[in-house]
């Protein structure tokens, strides 16, 4: 008789691991516990970025009509007129859809009830029924197919060429207080009437009204075509053939995912997408080192398996098989659970959005399947990838007890995946403007620095060995076993690694960010007090009640424009000395101010200039506020605007009509018995002084106040990142207390007693870390460079100094190791927690 | 008189679906405005006296009018073929602007192979140019100058353009360029699919004035009617290029050209109209009105190799629907039985595909027919309110 293996099936080694669950419940949960975390992070961010991405703002008609190509005026010198949309119709482009815009604020029974112009967007619907169709009989198809990508607006439920509709988001409806009822009209007078509302949530729409283009022409003087898009469908020969026949004024231009998404959200977007990923980077770590401690302790049981005669691969499958249950099952709990942390989140994140960009977010209708597979396939990828390593290593580990070490060769691929890495992200610096290249530039910046961490790590915790004095044993020791544990934490030294640096770029980018519009708005915050009012009646007794008040009054006049295709802002600039001195420049002419006062040049934001490509001396040219005809100025000084999506071009308050009646800003100069008389004043004219006089340091502590919750994201994004790279330490100290166990009880036989047993591993963790978090630092300051440079120059078109700031990155270290003390404590305790007597058994 | 209440009825049914489609839940009545639906425009008078070339024009003083070209073709092979163009005007008083002019276009195009049914809908407002009934100038004639009523009279739609040749304000001979150009995905050439047409129309005999001199009476109560008259006589040829090739084609074509403003009340559930070519040279047009809680109202015109024409009284003509045939979601009536017994005429009108519904915003039928019995030949045959 002889003894032949067990046919053992994979399921069935598969039910052996699960019922081997109760002794390795820690490290499974802690797999649980990290998949979830990584899982329902992403949930909520996918979530999130959905609602963000029905934000509106700007360039609503793109948003709405699937169109990748669109014909715009070369300048505003000769616009689009119905005559070119009717040649170019002429030519079979019925894809081709008129575009006009204007912006306006809207009226009920004769009260202005929009705080900002709402946006109307005249579309021509009648193009929009277009359509063709084909079927073939000889298939047995009955009805024709559509093979066209239809506009997102529902044509036939919405849209009537009969009887005139205002579409408008019920968000904003009920924004403004409106039901579909509600007579709008355009003109305080009451005499323009916007057709009746019909409310209609459409992905992407404006924060305004979407009306036939006829009716916006009609009732509005300054509405012109601003742009004909060429939907979806629109066939390449037909494109070609149009570039050759497109009249001089006119161009034909791709319409780029920027433009196609309104610029903010799309930043916000990415922001909030690339944090997601690194803390999904962050949990896979954990969940490899999870990986790592269950195969530890499971390593007896499977050595087992091998005796019974289950095969390697066996083995590797069963596991595999475990992680995909567990997959399954915690991708579908996490979306739960991430849907809620998004529902929590949503009110913040439209406070924030809409305080820092003007705009509305709403959250789209989930589609659960979609955004479950979505997180399954990245959760499965992420955890082949994350388990790839160990897996490896389980398998070596099955064949023969020893595996190699060759800490040189890996040094050497380090060291050149480090320089490759690098010369990778340079070259992405200096060619690509475009977003996402630019974020995996910054993700190969932290990777380069990982590959280097595991270079100099040895190094460092050597010259750090040396610079112990010799009397200080415990510390030395401390130090030889972190040097020692460095070969063996090198995937959670770099996942805190990825934390620290993350959260140190993060961190200087937001600080500097903050000092760079504290600095701005105190400067340009010049008067004494700012009034807010749109009320036209009222706004025009203002002069009257500021002169005998005694106090000065500066009204902005303001205009919506368009350059070159993009909407920006046209606001009168006050000419007097203490305005002047508030103006911070980016550039500027060294007649600047000169030049201003006569009319002859203008200010533009930075995102004017970098957008067009605009420098000081060169010619920019707008529709005049007052002739409404084109004319050209000289860019005299290109001004810093933070935070503002818009082009803006300052011009003197000469150039404009001076009606006061349209201003919604007003900056008020005087002492405090003249702002006292004045404030009175204000509400005999029916202006709430409290609710619309601002003074000054309230404004910027308010400002301030708005841009620390911003970040509030941000901060508890790398908070959780660190926590979790925390997490990825105490698994792995979890193994190496183990294995480490007959050298820590031959300390305990030596005298030492448990509390110093516990100092003495806490210290090498710390030293560890206190090293990583050094050598994270010059890699934040380089990340917070890139997206300060880089990333936030080309999402906003804007950027401001780098700040570095010792004391907060000194702050930083404290909390991070705070953190890591926190989390590590718990293992180091719970393992040594055993008395000597039994802890000795070790060395039996 | 079948576009006339095909308009209808669609609107009804746009209506309707605008009431229950509405994303948000809300209702959206008030989207077409009952108004639209009412005679606001001028009514027809059975004392006009229709005058040709001029009333080949538009007559944007009565609310719905449209020009109607359906042909029946073969290709060398003798493969049949089918083909309608069409021209609708709409008055649209709520849109008097300078885009809309008060006046909506929406053409169609339908092309039928054995195999293939090819449709393509457009729209366009009245002030833009892009679409009109009007004189324009010969391709290639540098000298335009649009009010110049010198110059042929075309109808239009974007590229789509039926242009007379003569500068006498006739519609024929003309010759009509068209297309379909179906496409998929994004900026992806799907030049398989695009079909593109040109066609030449020459006049074969006379102009015919439906009804009484071209008063056509759309129901037995006589409340409601139109402006109707026909050219059944064409000889049209031309080719369909694709990208599988050139296809030359030749047969007979029927146009018809109607302008109204009176539409027909609630109670009408559809239509179904004919025009057929008999192979003996004479055509008959005819139609029926299925009206609810009343009978089905029938009439027809009788028209002579020669072009003399009679118009048939409910009680001279008899159409019964011998079969219907169940398509994609609707059941059709596709086989007829005609009878004209003082003209010997008993006929089965059979439609040759099931293919022809044409979906458009307002979906209708209209495909080729053959006829067997006392006599045979082609024709087209338009289900509405299916």
């Amino acid at each position: 008789m002889s003894l032949q293996p067990t046919k053992v099936s994979v399921f069935d080694t598969y039910r052996l691991l699960l019922k081997s669950y109760r002794q390795t419940w820690f490290s499974l949960a802690m797999v649980c516990f990290s998949l979830l975390v990584a899982c329902a992070g992403l949930s909520a961010v996918l979530l999130i970025n959905q609602g963000a991405k029905q934000s509106y703002s700007g360039q609503t008609a793109v948003r709405i009509l699937p169109a990748h190509h669109q014909i715009v005026a070369r300048d505003d010198t000769q616009a689009i007129s119905t005559k070119d949309y009717a040649d170019i119709k002429a030519q079979g482009l019925q894809k081709a859809v008129a575009i006009a815009e204007s912006s306006r604020h809207l009226y009920l029974e004769k009260k202005r009830i929009t705080q900002r112009r709402a946006t109307l967007i005249g579309i021509d619907f009648l193009a929009l029924l277009n359509q063709s169709k084909m079927s073939n009989s000889a298939e047995g198809l009955q009805a024709l197919n559509t093979t066209e990508t239809q506009p997102r607006i529902d044509l036939s439920g919405n849209i009537s060429f009969a009887s005139p509709l205002a579409l408008i988001h019920p968000s904003y409806m009920q924004e403004l207080g409106l039901d579909k009822h509600s007579s709008l009209t355009i003109d305080e007078a009451s005499t323009i009437s916007v057709p009746p509302l019909s409310p209609m949530s459409l992905d992407g729409m404006s924060d305004g009204l979407i009306v036939d283009i006829g009716i916006l022409l009609d009732i509005d003087s300054e509405a012109k075509i601003s742009r004909i898009l060429l939907l979806e469908g629109t066939r390449e020969t037909q494109i070609e053939s149009l570039k050759q026949t497109l009249p001089t004024h006119l161009q034909l231009e791709s319409i780029t995912a920027q433009q196609n998404n309104p610029q903010m959200t799309q930043s916000f977007y990415l922001n909030l997408f690339a944090m997601a990923l690194l803390m999904f980077a962050v949990c896979l770590f954990i969940v490899m080192n999870a990986f790592n401690l269950l195969i530890f302790k499971r390593f007896a049981m499977l050595k087992v398996f091998r005796q019974l005669g289950i095969g390697r691969q066996q083995i590797i499958l069963a596991h595999a098989i475990e992680f995909s249950v567990f997959a399954l099952i915690i991708s579908a709990v996490s979306i739960v659970v991430g849907a809620q942390l998004a529902v929590l989140a949503s009110s913040s994140i439209r406070t924030i959005v809409e305080g820092l960009y003007r705009v509305q977010v709403g959250f789209a209708d989930t589609t659960w399947l979609s955004l479950y597979i979505k997180v399954l396939l990245i959760s499965m990828t992420g955890i082949a990838l994350a388990l790839l390593a160990p897996l490896k290593q389980l398998k070596q580990s099955l064949s023969k007890t020893q595996s190699d070490n060759n800490d040189s060769r890996l040094n050497v691929v380090l060291t050149i995946m480090c320089a490759v890495l690098a010369a990778l992200a340079l070259l992405i610096f200096s060619v690509s403007s475009n977003l996402s290249l630019l974020l995996i530039g910054a993700a190969m910046v932290i990777l380069s620095g990982c590959c280097a961490l595991i270079v100099v790590f040895p190094q460092c915790l050597k010259a750090l060995f040396k610079l112990i004095p010799a009397n200080l044993t415990l510390t030395r020791l401390s130090v030889a076993q972190a040097l020692f544990l460095s070969r063996k934490t090198k995937i959670a030294c770099c996942a805190f690694f990825i934390a620290a640096t993350s959260n140190l770029g993060m961190n200087l980018m937001v600080d500097s960010f903050r000092a760079s519009t504290e600095g701005w708005l105190s400067q340009r915050l010049v008067a004494d007090h700012y009034l807010y009012s749109n009320d036209a009646a009222s706004n025009r007794q203002l002069t009257t009640i500021a002169t005998q008040a005694g106090v000065q009054l500066y009204p902005r006049y303001e205009q919506n424009i368009e350059h070159n295709g993009r909407p920006a802002q046209l606001f009168s600039y006050p000419i007097d000395a203490k305005f002047k001195q508030a103006m911070v420049f980016a550039s500027n002419t060294e007649a600047v101010w000169q030049d201003f006062e006569a009319a002859q040049s203008v200010l533009i934001n930075q995102q004017l200039a970098i957008r067009s490509d605009l420098a000081i001396n060169d010619s920019v040219t707008f529709i005049h506020p007052t002739t409404g005809l084109s004319s050209s100025f000289k860019v005299g000084g290109v001004i810093y605007d933070y935070g503002n999506p818009y082009g803006q071009i300052l011009l003197s308050a000469t150039e404009f009509n001076q009606d006061i009646s349209q201003s919604s800003i007003f900056a008020v100069l005087g002492n405090s018995e003249q702002i006292a008389k004045f404030t009175a004043a204000l509400e005999t004219i029916g202006i709430v002084s409290k609710d619309q006089l601002y003074q000054t340091s309230d404004i910027l502590s308010g400002s301030m106040e708005i841009f620390d919750r911003t970040f509030v994201i941000t901060d508890s994004l790398n908070l959780v990142t660190l926590m979790v790279a925390a997490l990825s330490l105490a698994c792995t100290i979890v193994i190496l207390l183990e294995q480490s166990r007959p050298q820590t009880m031959l300390l305990r036989a030596m005298g030492i007693s448990a509390w110093q047993s516990r100092r003495i591993l806490l210290q090498q963790y710390l030293f560890l870390c206190t090293v990583a978090l050094i050598a994270a630092t010059p890699f934040g300051v380089l990340l917070s460079y890139v997206l300060i440079e880089q990333i936030n120059y080309h999402a906003f078109n804007w950027s401001y100094p780098l700040v570095i700031d010792w004391l907060n990155i000194i702050k930083l270290y404290g909390l991070s190791l705070f953190i890591v003390v926190l989390v590590i404590s718990l293992p180091i305790v719970y393992t040594t927690k055993q008395s000597l007597a039994q802890e000795l058994k070790w060395l039996d | 008189m079948a576009r006339l209440i095909f308009i209808f009825i669609s609107l009804i049914i746009l209506l309707l679906s605008a009431c229950t489609q509405n994303k948000n839940g809300s209702s959206a009545q008030g989207m077409i405005n009952p108004s639209f639906l009412l005679a606001n425009g001028k009514k027809a008078d059975p004392k006009y006296v229709l005058t040709l070339p001029l009333d080949h024009q538009s007559h944007p003083e009565f609310d719905i009018e449209w020009w109607y070209l359906t042909a029946n073709l073969v290709d060398a092979e003798q493969n049949p073929y089918a083909f309608q163009w069409t021209l609708f005007r709409f008055s649209n008083p709520n849109q008097d602007n300078a885009w809309h002019n008060g006046q909506t276009f929406m053409a169609h195009t339908s092309l039928h192979s054995p195999s293939q049914h090819w449709f393509e809908e457009r729209f366009a407002a009245g002030g833009v140019g892009n679409s009109m009934v009007g004189f324009i100038p010969l391709e290639g004639d540098t000298s335009a100058n649009l009010s110049d009523s010198s110059y042929p009279l075309s109808l239009t739609m974007d590229d789509w353009r039926w242009q007379a040749h003569r500068k006498d304000g006739s519609l024929f001979p003309a010759t009509l360029k068209t297309s379909v150009s179906t496409s998929s995905g994004v900026n992806k050439d799907d030049a398989d699919n695009a079909v593109s047409m040109t066609f030449t129309m020459r006049p074969s005999g006379p102009f015919v004035l439906q009804g009484n001199r071209g008063y056509s009476v759309k129901s037995r109560e006589g409340k409601h009617a139109s402006h109707y008259y026909s050219l059944p006589f064409i000889d049209i040829s031309g080719s369909v290029e694709s990208a599988n090739g050139t296809i030359e084609l030749s047969g007979k074509a029927w146009y018809d050209h109607e302008w109204t403003s009176t539409l027909l009340d609630s109670s009408t559930a559809g239509w179904d109209w004919m025009s057929l070519h008999f192979d003996n040279g004479d055509k008959l047009m005819a139609f029926s009105m299925r009206l609810n809680d009343q009978e089905n109202y029938q009439t027809g015109t009788y028209i002579l190799a020669n072009g003399q024409s009679e118009t048939l009284s409910p009680e001279q003509i008899s159409l019964n629907i011998s079969k219907y045939t169940q398509t994609d979601d609707r059941s059709l009536p596709l086989h007829w039985q005609v009878s004209i017994p003082h003209k010997q005429v008993d006929i089965e009108v059979t439609a040759t595909k099931t293919d022809a519904f044409n979906p458009s915003v307002f979906g209708y039928y209209e495909g080729p027919v053959e006829i067997i019995g006392s006599h045979r030949g082609v024709g087209f045959l338009e289900l509405t309110g299916y």
